[in-house]
């Protein structure tokens, strides 16, 4: 009887759902921010996955900062697929819920890290221990890799793949609310700097106003036509003002300089060569019409292009039909809104996915959380999916 | 001996004077002892002083301040420059180069007055307040362009806060940017009616957004953001009424607003007699006398206050001070020397005195 059902369905049922989200919460209570994330959230990956027999391995990046990967071998020579998220979260501050209490409630299991990307990794876990026990690896490497230092804390996921983590071909278990993403947003973060002339404030008229200007600029780039166009599973590249610092000296005085740091993420019909032109365009047509407007702007980072995985790669048909055969539909395509992991191998021409847990609308909120039942679900979909790539 | 008003312009910028105006108020009183004021120190708070001085019964309030705008980043403050006959420095008009024309104008006139140089005009006024005249009426010296100013502005300093509500930077239409929020509230806080109105002398009332600041540079919504603003209020708008109309805005955008600091404008009759007596002394001098506004807040306010008619008048224009172009023409500091002297030795609520040698 149990001969008849097919091996991937056997390995799916062996995946318990009370101990999935158990070990998500257990990774909760570990607090690992960024860049001070201690050993202990790593060495706990690292010593679950030695007791369930995956040999494990640490990668120390500096004292206290460990990547971990655990390494399943398949029966014959194949290529090498990483399971891949990070074990740092953002900050714990201004949350309005305990950030290391992995509570349940109306289920959602509540804390930082609940959704970016602690319930994922115990996912990953659950789904490598499936996929070892079944013995039905067929060929290559499974391997499970988790970083620190993604959310900020200084990125680490290229020593990773340049050490234990190397691999040919990748799912990341960043949340997507089990869609399918196809790729990352390229992205192209500037700083606008607008300068005024100081005056005294009861004379304001007389100066210019840097901030007042600046918010004029504000105006211009959220109206910016590039942004306005639609894409295919990608929708609309987004951009976001983070941070602004105008004036300051004190208030009797019109301010002469205003900061704005704005992020703008770009889908794969927008890469940087088209934003910057239509940045400058922008602002030289505010400059014709406002002769005191006094603009610079400058990206801050080298800005990078959106990656996609080719459509007809068989990694992406293993992880549409492991999604759709554990979820009961075929997932929905879309684009990662951030950047990822992902994107290094899509750059280096390696097929790569995004597909996990929770949604990103929760992510680095302040009450944090995720829905109970995609935990389970997602560790489902990366035991299927892994077989039916390695198969 | 007539006082060189370049000279002691040069003498009053070169002591610093934004944080602790001691030095120069020192200075100021010999000054006025040397020709023959009575002088005290007004002690305000601890260490900080008003300097006070007077000649005979009666006659005008001089006042001015000696407390400067900090220098921040001007390149050279405490040195006087002058090309051709501008002055340029910080504080050449806002306020020491009055200050230098009413010490000169003290020297050549002989008519009772009363003098006050206060501390603390530019942060909160503590000098003023302090104050405790005899005068029926005040000329409050500040840069004004020669203009006689009745109507005096009056402002609502303003904190606005806004938390936002914070999500990932790539999804920003999850979240409730704060920066964007905080930019539109004060835009919609500048466009109410009580910003609007203007005034004839005054014009349109300023709105100035001085400082801002919100967000994290880490890929996140911004969840918070604080702008100081200010806000002119002109005499005649209510003060409350427009303090709970700027609340209103606020709430609409689930703010909360901080007032720092207000003040109502204030306005004199263009017939009051303290505006008259300046007029007729700025035409002895050869000029019309041209009324005006003074936008922002003076010791003028406080002095109002107290019963006491004030008048705003100097040399120099407002829109450079606090700024790192502030200067004023050396004959306009001139003009006010000459028209200070006329309105003291004029001044009606005793006989002129005697000319030397005239029959009585």
């Amino acid at each position: 009887m149990a001969d008849r059902v097919p091996p991937i369905d056997r390995v799916l049922e062996s995946i318990d759902a009370a101990e999935t989200v158990a070990l998500a919460q257990q990774l909760i209570r570990i607090p690992s921010i960024t860049g001070r994330e201690g050993t202990a959230i790593s060495t706990t990956v690292a010593e679950w996955l030695t007791a369930h027999g995956i040999p494990a391995e640490v990668q120390e990046i500096a004292p206290g900062r460990l990547n971990v990967v655990g390494r399943i071998e398949g029966a014959a020579p194949g290529p090498r697929l990483l399971l891949n998220g990070h074990l740092d979260t953002k900050p714990f501050d201004g949350m309005v819920i305990d950030p290391t209490g992995a509570v349940i409630r109306d289920g959602r299991l509540w804390g930082r890290g609940a959704c970016d990307m602690k319930s994922a990794i115990a996912a990953v876990l659950v789904a490598a221990r499936a996929v070892r026990e079944s013995g039905e690896l067929r060929r290559g490497t499974l391997l499970v890799g988790f970083e620190v230092g993604e959310e900020g804390g200084g990125w680490t996921f290229p020593q990773l793949i340049g050490g234990p983590g190397a691999c040919d071909a990748m799912i990341c278990a960043e949340p997507t609310n089990l869609e399918v993403h196809l790729g990352a947003r390229g992205g192209m973060p500037i700083v606008v700097t607008t300068f005024g002339l100081a005056t005294h404030t009861g004379m304001a008229s007389q100066g210019i106003n840097a901030i007042q200007k600046m918010a004029r600029v504000i105006e211009s780039l959220y109206a910016l036509p590039v942004l306005a166009e639609e894409e295919p599973a990608w929708g609309r590249s987004q951009l976001n003002c983070e941070q602004i610092e105008g004036g300051g000296k004190v208030t009797a005085s019109v301010p002469d300089r205003c900061e704005l740091k704005v992020d703008i993420r770009l889908n794969p019909g927008l890469p940087p060569e088209r934003l910057g032109p239509a940045l400058e365009e922008m602002f030289a047509s505010l400059r014709a019409t406002d002769p005191d407007l006094k603009v610079e702007w400058a990206p801050r980072v080298a800005p990078w292009r959106a990656t996609q995985i080719p459509l007809d790669a068989p990694l992406l048909a293993a992880i549409e039909s492991a999604a759709a055969r554990v979820v009961g539909r075929p997932p929905t395509r879309a684009g990662f809104p951030g950047g990822c992991s992902a994107m290094l191998l899509l750059n280096d021409g390696k097929p790569a996915v995004i597909f996990g847990p929770g949604h990103i609308q929760q992510a680095h909120t302040v009450d944090e959380w995720i829905a109970v039942e995609q935990i389970p679900l997602a560790a489902r979909v990366y035991a299927a999916a892994a077989l039916t790539y390695l198969s | 001996m007539s006082i060189d008003l370049a000279a002691l312009t040069a003498e009053l910028i070169a002591f610093p004077s934004h944080d602790d105006e001691t030095e120069v108020q020192r200075f100021i009183a010999r000054a006025l002892e040397r020709i023959g004021l009575r002088v005290e120190l007004q002690e305000v708070i601890p260490g900080r002083y008003n300097v006070l001085a007077c000649r005979g019964e009666g006659g005008p309030l001089l006042c001015s301040h000696a407390d400067a705008f900090p220098p921040y980043d001007h390149p050279d403050p405490f040195t006087l420059r002058r090309e051709g006959e501008v002055l340029i420095g910080r504080a050449v008009n806002d306020t020491k180069g009055q200050i230098a024309a009413l010490i000169a104008a003290l020297e050549a006139s002989r008519g009772p007055c009363e003098v006050a140089i206060t501390a603390d005009e530019e942060r909160l006024g503590r000098g003023s307040q302090a104050l405790v005249p005899r005068a029926a009426a005040a000329v409050v010296l500040e840069p004004t362009d020669l203009a006689i100013c009745p109507a005096q502005g009056g402002f609502l300093e303003c904190e606005l806060r806004i938390v936002g509500r914070p999500a990932h930077g790539t999804v920003p239409q999850f979240g409730y940017n704060a920066i964007l929020a905080a930019v539109d509230c004060y835009r919609e806080i500048c466009a109410l009616p009580p910003f609007t109105v203007e005034h004839p002398l005054l014009g349109r009332p300023w709105t100035t957004l001085g400082t801002i600041a919100g967000g994290y540079e880490v890929g996140v919504v911004p969840p918070f953001c604080t702008a100081r603003f200010d806000l002119g209020i002109w005499p005649g708008i209510d003060l409350g009424e427009a303090r709970a109309a700027v609340l209103a805005v606020v709430e609409r955008f689930g703010g909360s607003l901080t007032i720092l600091d207000e003040s109502p404008g204030f306005e004199l009759h263009a017939d009051a007699e303290i505006v008259r007596r300046l007029a007729a002394a700025v035409e002895r001098t050869g000029r019309p006398a041209r009324l005006g506004g003074m936008a922002s807040w003076t010791d003028a306010h406080n002095l109002i206050m107290k019963g006491i008619p004030s008048v705003v008048f100097g040399a120099g224009e407002l829109g450079t001070a606090h700024s790192d172009r502030e200067t004023v023409r050396l004959s306009d500091l001139g003009v006010v020397r000459d028209v200070l002297q006329i309105l003291i030795d004029d001044w009606v609520d005793r006989p002129p005195h005697p000319e030397p040698n005239a029959p009585l």
